[in-house]
């Protein structure tokens, strides 16, 4: 699903630079590049990074052989 | 005319953003479907892009009746599906939306008192019900044929390029 236009970026991607390390949304857009231009899509950006931390936070506690800063 | 409160055109413009909003999603996800060699599917969303657009037409109109502004520029978030099953899938989700903001508008229509607005909203919550239901019964056809065999429907190999 793309959200942002701009950039052409989307919920692949922004979960893929939350497994990289990026813990805020502002992190996200740097790395993706989502939000930088019309800044529209900075709330589709939000959701999907709430969603996908709470979800690495669930599989962490779930799974405490896994280590989420260092995944 | 004016309404019985402002909140009637707030309400309206709430609407008629989802409108326009769909109104675009539907249609670049037509064109995509088209570009992938999906057409049949296409044709879908190209409709139901039309239809979206009348609705925020009959919107803009209702709120012009009542001497607001209608606004034009605000879009909510266009999501585009990367496969034909997110695009249905996302379709899905915004027409439920839709059926479930528009009962709320008809609601607080009725209780301020605009039962004229409330109908209009609530003949809308029909047409987003049919929507959202026949993209549920896409979603439960390719729970049964599989989507291999539902896209190999949408492909309409007969119709010469240009025509
Ligand atoms: S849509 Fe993301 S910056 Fe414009
Ligand atoms: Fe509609
Ligand atoms: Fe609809």
């Amino acid at each position: 699903m793309i959200f942002c236009h701009c950039a052409v970026v989307g919920d692949r991607e922004v979960k893929q630079a939350v497994d990289a390390g990026a813990r805020t949304v502002s992190q996200v857009c740097r790395s993706t590049g989502a939000g930088q231009e019309c800044g529209s899509c900075v709330f589709a950006v939000r959701r999907v990074v709430c969603e996908h931390l709470e979800q690495v936070a669930v599989m962490a506690a779930a799974d405490p052989e896994v280590d989420v800063a260092a995944s | 005319m004016q309404p019985v409160s402002p909140r009637v055109v707030e309400l309206l413009n709430e609407a008629l953003t989802f409108e326009l909003t769909v109104t675009n999603t539907y249609f670049l996800h037509a064109r995509m479907l088209d570009n992938w060699g999906l057409p049949k599917l296409g044709k879908v969303f190209y409709a139901l892009s039309i239809d979206e657009m009348k609705d925020a037409d009959a919107i803009i109109n209702r709120i012009l009746m009542f001497e607001g502004h209608p606004n034009l520029q605000r879009l909510g978030n266009i999501t585009v599906g990367e496969t034909p099953e997110e695009m249905l899938a996302l379709a899905y989700e915004s027409e439920k939306a839709a059926v479930k903001q528009f009962n709320g508008a008809a609601q607080e229509c009725h209780d301020l008192g605009d039962h004229g607005t409330a109908a209009v909203f609530e003949e809308y919550v029909r047409d987003e019900e049919q929507h959202a239901e026949w993209f549920e019964a896409q979603l439960e056809a390719i729970q049964r044929v599989g989507v291999q065999g539902y896209l190999a429907q949408q492909i309409d190999a007969s119709t010469p390029p240009g025509s």
